[in-house]
């Protein structure tokens, strides 16, 4: 029988990384989880971690309690992330930080972490995530778009870095998914994203986890370095 | 099950609330604290020498990274990662040893056993 696989995901209390750990816990996974808010599952192959992404010392102690726990980490799913719409012009250097400290910060954390462990085990999947608000130079998100186009570019570099340990690196780039990250994105600014997809339609949970499934699957270890941005945004 | 980990190091576990790194319940391993009287420079030296991998030589006194040194970037990464669970394993503190103290000395504390077991030592508070 196959051994399940674990698997950390980060910003596990709503949204995609809640359904990315209901998906992996379906699949017979042990899935540990974070958030700042307390856990919304309770499963029998689910542990919860409370802490801010961004805090160096609380990752760094998540992340060897889970390998003490399971002794390996297969793969790594950098969901967390927080949105700010806002001309850049009257955007506060506090929501600048916040942005990057959680979207860039928080990514690089949980990989380098993860990332020692797997090349320990000289194997593991690395998922990050990207956004099309990148590639499409969206006005008014400009301190996103720049955050996750910081993640963009330590996911292709850290490929290369890891790519002789056995460890891949990859990011998905979601269209906007209906969650709370844009429940406060005004209809026609939505409207207008949409209309400049090649498939005009929000994203939904099931899109981001297939790519995700194949940037997890043991078949992919040839594929590393590579952003995959949905609904037919390209780079 | 739960965790809750912050500034304070401080785990809370079905109500329990632990030290940092004494035991870690709904694990198989119990670790054991260790206060800092108990680190030595010497058993630092010692795990600082077994983690080394095996193709390196051992010496104390080898150099571990750069001209002359046993390991590559890479080998350097793997052996740093491995010297961090090492020393959360025998002295039960996770440390991060490239930490910008060690990135900005003008002498490596990567470069050889001694340097790297004295910076790990002082790491520790010992």
């Amino acid at each position: 029988m196959k051994s399940p696989r674990v698997l950390v995901i980060t910003g596990t209390s709503r949204g995609i990384g809640l359904g990315l750990a209901d998906h992996y816990l379906a699949q017979g996974d042990l899935v540990c989880g974070c958030s700042r808010a307390p856990a919304s599952r309770q499963h029998q192959n689910y542990s919860h971690f409370e802490l801010d992404v961004s805090d160096e010392k609380a990752v760094v102690a998540m992340v060897h309690a889970v390998v003490r726990q399971h002794g390996r980490i297969d793969g790594l799913l950098n969901n967390a992330g927080i949105a700010s719409m806002n001309h850049a012009l009257l955007s506060p250097l506090a929501t600048a930080r916040s942005i990057f400290s959680t979207n860039f910060f928080g990514t690089f954390l949980f990989c380098r972490e993860v990332g020692k462990a797997m090349v320990r085990k000289k194997s593991g999947r690395i998922v990050n995530f990207a956004t099309v608000a990148t590639p499409l130079r969206l006005e008014g998100e400009s301190l996103y778009a720049a955050s996750k186009a910081a993640v963009e570019s330590f996911t292709q570099v850290l490929a290369r870095e890891l790519g002789e340990a056995g460890v891949t690196v990859n990011a998905i780039g979601p269209t906007p998914v209906p969650t709370d990250l844009i429940k406060n994105v005004p209809k026609n600014k939505m409207d207008a994203l949409l209309a400049r997809q090649a498939i005009r339609r929000f994203g939904s949970i099931e899109d981001v986890i297939n790519v995700a499934d194949f940037f997890l699957a043991p078949q992919s270890s040839f594929v590393t370095g590579q952003i995959i941005y949905l609904g037919g945004v390209t780079g | 099950m739960g965790h809750r980990f912050g500034d304070n190091q401080e785990r809370r576990h079905n109500n329990v609330t632990f030290e940092f790194w004494t035991a870690h319940v709904g694990t198989n391993n119990v670790r054991v604290m260790t206060t800092s009287a108990q680190i030595s420079l010497e058993k630092v030296r010692i795990l600082v020498i077994e983690t080394l991998p095996q193709s390196a030589d051992n010496s104390p006194s080898e150099m571990i990274f750069g001209p002359g040194g046993a390991l590559d970037s890479l080998g350097l990464v793997g052996y740093l990662a491995d010297l961090e669970y090492r020393i959360a394993e025998v002295f039960g503190r996770e440390v991060v040893l490239a930490s910008e103290a060690a990135m900005s000395r003008s002498r490596s504390p990567f470069r050889d056993v001694t340097a790297l077991s004295e910076y790990i030592f002082e790491l520790l508070g010992a």
